[in-house]
Order: structure tokens, then sequence, then C-alpha cells
């Protein structure tokens, strides 16, 4: 039973740690001074070439004229007419349909590639094996596509050796770089063999942290080296498997600018035109017309923000901690 | 390492065990049918990846000759020096690659020093606004203006043909920033503690205490930026104009792109004035892979590590 005094001394307490949490929140302030001086300079560069770049982003509802910039030029007339001549341009949905078919490969194939490499690297049992290969597939990933794109080339193109070895064999050479047919398995391809080995990095720590002991148990029960990892390590490392998954989907608007721009060409451009190919053509390219390509990517940037945010929610359900959280 | 320790033990075990002849067997041969399946296609897949590598090397040191009659594999049978010795004297692959280093140089630091200061203020657990900031820099990274706002905003700021537009807009990747507050989140805090009861500032706590504590992380994310920075050709096209201040990674660019072009003109049977550029090419690419490759081998540890830290905390 509470007396009266009991109650009196509970308010008093209340009262007294909200003036301790008010006088807390000054110490804190004043504590973190420094910190807050430090991050002015973060907090600027966020806001000039992030945050205003977003603004920039009205830019497609203006007639743009280059001498009063963004914020001077007028509204379009009518204002959503750069919209309206995205949506009615036959290459934009081309570049959608494109962009949604090659996210779709590197879903299937350059998704479970690294998975694969991790789970067959990790029962390498000699060690300096292991880690010559580890030391060798990591490295592409430090190797920027323009080097790529002429290593494809190199390969495949007409000169190439591909074609040097069907000249060899008595066969006509074809020009693999300007078929549509061959455009999608030469882009997965070597799409996997520049980051299949830079993405099982991720599985390789995973599969370390896999408890001996079920490894043990798994042994006694007779199971084979398959088996194992179907039924210990699979599940272990599936958790990561799940987010990473996640995070590619959440990703399926970017397809791949710099592999698509450094191998496409004029005669693969009805497969290999993906948005962020359209957005800089539509740019940059002859007659560059900026208002329509910040329109194609302020729709890119709405669908991929939806796309991210519903696989964060996704992951924070599954996992209890979304993908970009911190951890305390 | 854990692995192999998990390996060891499961073949004590069976040793103990003694469980069937196979398994022991096994154990005294080493390698099973298994083993050596899975290292040979490893290793072939290891090879895949190093084999273009192989061939731009020994194309960088072959002649004309010896290019047109390889099939699978340049062979440099008349060994030459000449294509990099054409670099040299010609000099615009030269004055690009110290642009590169210049500016690669340049903007590791800036991003280091700012990448630094955001990822220690979100160490911070206690401070006020902390979770605003945090959301702050997490917008960015699932929306963005997208690459022509970026460009004019850009432009605006005067930064269109200068080196300096390559460096101060791209000072911060918000991943790499994260990744470094888990490093810097990782030093223990009795360390921290007993710093500020001798005095000091929050700065002396980051540059003197956590970044020297820190040496794994910063190396692995200083790695990142430089090849970055290194391998960036995009931002260098759309925003420089002149050819002087081109880095190596554009103009290797520009060099391969005249290949391809030049190889599907070939294609349609249009003889496109063949001029032997391969040797030069090669020697072009080699000289532009030489700093990551010589960098490589001494971080590889440390990047191995960073990316498992960012992994297990994400």
């Amino acid at each position: 039973m509470k007396t009266f005094s009991d109650v009196k001394t509970e308010a008093e307490a209340a009262e007294e740690k909200k003036r301790q949490k008010h006088k807390n929140f000054r110490r804190r302030l004043i504590e973190h001074k420094f910190v807050y001086l430090m991050i002015i300079p973060v907090v600027l560069s966020y806001l000039i070439f992030s945050y205003y770049p977003m603004y920039g982003l009205v830019l497609s509802l203006k007639k743009f004229r280059p001498s009063q910039g963004i914020i001077g030029s007028d509204w379009a007339n009518p204002l959503f007419v750069h919209f309206q001549s995205v949506f009615s341009a036959p290459y934009f949905w081309r570049s959608i349909k494109n962009t949604l078919v090659i996210s779709g490969l590197k879903i299937c194939f350059c998704f479970p590639a690294p998975i694969l490499l991790a789970l067959f690297m990790n029962e390498v049992r000699l060690s300096g094996y292991k880690k010559g290969i580890q030391t060798i597939v990591y490295l592409p990933n430090f190797i920027s596509w323009v080097i790529f794109g002429s290593i494809v080339y190199d390969i495949f193109g007409y000169e190439g050796i591909v074609n040097n070895l069907l000249d060899a064999m008595g066969f006509s050479r074809k020009a693999f770089m300007s078929d549509t047919g061959w455009y999608y398995p030469i882009l997965i391809g070597f799409t996997i063999l520049k980051d299949a080995g830079w993405g099982s990095i991720i599985y390789m720590a995973a599969i370390s942290a896999v408890s001996p002991n079920l490894y043990e148990a798994a042994t006694i029960d007779g199971c084979g080296r398959f088996r194992m990892m179907r039924s210990v390590t699979i599940p272990c490392i599936s958790g990561i498997i799940t987010i990473q998954f996640l995070l590619s989907i959440g990703n399926i608007m970017n397809a791949g600018f710099d592999a698509i721009f450094n191998t496409y060409n004029v005669q693969v451009y009805d497969v290999a035109d993906i948005l962020d190919t359209y957005i800089y053509r539509t740019g940059f390219g002859d007659g560059g017309n900026f208002e329509m390509a910040t329109a194609i990517g302020l729709f890119k940037s709405v669908i991929n923000f939806a796309l991210l945010l519903s696989a964060n929610f996704i992951v924070k359900k599954i996992n209890g901690v979304g993908i970009y959280e911190l951890d305390d | 390492m854990q692995s192999i320790n998990t390996k060891s033990a499961r073949s004590v075990h069976l040793g103990q065990k003694g469980t069937g002849k196979r398994n022991t067997r096994r154990k005294r041969r080493g390698l099973g049918t298994f083993d050596i399946v899975n290292m040979f296609l490893l290793g072939v897949f290891a090879l895949l990846c190093l084999y273009p590598f192989i061939n731009i090397l020994f194309t960088s040191f072959s002649t004309e000759v010896d290019y047109y009659q390889s099939t699978f594999l340049v062979i440099p049978r008349h060994f030459t020096f000449e294509a990099y010795r054409y670099i040299f004297l010609e000099g615009g692959i030269l004055h690009a690659f110290f642009i590169s280093v210049g500016v690669s140089a340049g903007s590791v630091i800036y991003s280091m020093i700012l990448t630094s200061l955001g990822a220690y203020a979100l160490t911070k657990r206690d401070m006020p606004g902390k979770n605003i900031l945090f959301t702050f820099i997490l917008i960015t990274m699932f929306f963005g203006g997208g690459v022509i706002p970026f460009f004019l905003v850009l432009k605006d700021l005067g930064m269109y043909n200068s080196l300096l537009g390559l460096v101060i807009p791209f000072g911060i990747d918000t991943y790499n920033m994260i990744l470094m507050r888990n490093f810097y989140a990782n030093v223990p805090g009795e360390v921290i503690e007993s710093a500020k009861l001798d005095g000091a500032n929050d700065f002396v706590i980051l540059f003197r205490l956590i970044m020297p504590l820190s040496l794994a992380g910063i190396a692995t994310i200083a790695l990142f930026y430089f090849v970055g920075k290194w391998n960036e050709w995009y931002w260098p096209m759309l925003l420089l104009k002149d050819e002087e201040l081109y880095p190596l990674s554009l103009k290797l660019r520009n060099i391969l792109s005249d290949m391809q072009a030049a190889d599907y003109y070939t294609s349609i049977g249009v003889d496109s004035e063949k001029l032997y550029s391969h040797g030069q090419d090669s020697a072009s690419i080699i000289v532009s892979i030489l700093p990551i490759l010589c960098i490589y081998p001494f971080v590889q540890k440390y990047f191995v590590k960073g990316v498992m830290l960012g992994a297990v905390k994400s």
C-alpha cells in the first residue's frame, strides 16, 4: 500500500529526474562541443553535394536556361512536359525493360556466384593454395571497367582471342560484340569474373563464424562434405544471404552503368541500353536535354528509393536490425 | 583461420573413432577426390581471372608480328620494351599518370579527414542530435539528385574544368564512413575516458588516439578511396574540358574506346587504317594498374578484415 508521503516522494523524484535530465542534456551538449565543431565540414559537404542536387531535381519541371541556372530558370509550360516526353519516348521503355532484364539476370547468375565460390573455397584444406586463390580472385575488383571493357574486346572482339581460335579451327570470324544475342552472356560472364571474388569475402566471414561443434555433430551423424555444406553451412549463413539478396532486389534499378557503358555499342543498344546509359546520352549526348534527363533520373531515384526502403523494411522484420542502422 | 581449425578438429575426431577405412585413408593421403576436383575448379576460375592480365602484360612486351601470330595467348617471342619507351618519350600517358597520382593522393587525404570527422561523431552514443545526424546522412544512401543536377551544381560552384572538382565534391562516401565508424567504435571506451580525464579534447582523441589505434580500418578505407579515385573516369569525362587535365583513367578510356570502334569497323569490312597500337595500349594498361598492384599485397589482409567487420556489423 502506498502512503501519501510515498506518492509525494515519487512525484518529487520524477521532478528531480526531469530536472536532472534537462541538466544532463545541457551538460551533454557542452561536453560534445568539439564534436559539433567537427561535423560542420561533414554536414556542409552533405548539404552542398547531396542535398543541393536533390533540390536540383526541380529542373525536371523547368525550362532550363544555362545563364539563369536551375533556380532562375522559368517553370516549364505545361509543368510536366518533360515527363510527358519521357513517357512517350520508346527508348525510355526499352531502357526500363533492359534494366530489369539485366538486373534479373544478375540476380539469377551473379548473385549465387560468390556464395558458391565461398562454399568451395572454404573446403580447400591447403591454406597456402587457398590464400593464393583468394589473392587472385579479389584482385579484379580493383581494376576498373574501362580496362575490363577492353579485356572483353580482347577476348570477344572481331580480332579477339575467341575469333582467333575459331579462325584457327577453320570457322569464320563472328562479330560477337555487335550481336544482340551474345551481349548478355558476355556481360554476365565478365561481371561474375570481376565481382564474384570480392563478393565472396562477406560469405567467407559468415562461414568462419559457424560453430565447429555443428560440423562435429554432422560428422558423427555421418554427413559427407556436400551434405555438410547443405545442412550445416548454408543454413548457418542464410541470414547474410537473405540480406544480400534483398539488397540486390533493392538495387534493381542500377543494372551497372560502368560495365555496360564500357562494353556496349550502337549495334547492341536494343538489349544493352539501360536507364543510366539512357540518362547519360539524353543529358550529355548530341542535342543534350538536361530537363528530360533529370526527369528520367527522378523517375529512377523514386523507384529506387521505394525498393531500398522496402528491402530495408523486410530485413528489419527478419533480422531485428535494418541494413543501415547503428548497432546500439 | 577458424575454418582450418574446424577441419583439423574434425579429422582428429575421425581418427579417434576410426569410423571406416575410407576416412583414415583420406586422412593419410591428405586429399580426396573431392579436394582435387574442387581445387582444380577453383584454380581454373583463378586462372580465368588472371589470364587477361597476363595476356595484356605479354602484349605490352610484344611486337606487331607476335601479336598477329598469336591465337590464345600473345607470346613475346621478339621481346621488346618499345611500347614502354614510346609511353615515356611521348609523355602524354606519363603526364596523365602524374595528374592521377596528385588527384588520388589529394582526395585520399581530404576524404580521410572528412570521413574520420563524421565517423567519430557517429560513435558518440550520448551526443544530443546523434539520431538526426545519422538520419541526415542515411537519407543520401537511399535517395539522390542524380547525375544531371549534380553536374549542374558542380558547374555552378566553378568546379567545371578544374581538378579541384574531382576532389572536393567526392569527399565522403557514406558506406566508407559507416565502415570507419565501426572501426572507431571498436576502440575501448576506457582508453577514451582516461584520455578525457587527462584533459584531451575530441580533436586530440580522434587524431592522436583513435586513428593510430584503428590502422587496419584506416588502411582499408584509404585503399577504397584511392582505388575509387584512381579508377574514376566518369566525372573527369563530364567535368574536364582540357585534355591537359585528364587523369590516366580517362585518357585510357579514350584510347581504348577508339580501339573498340576500330574493332567494329574491321568486323563490317571497313579497313580503318589499321595501325598497330595494341602494344602501346597494353603498356598503358599495365602502367595504370601498377600502383594498385603495388599497394594491393600490403593491404590485402586489412581489407579482408575490414570488409568482414563491416559485414558482421551489418
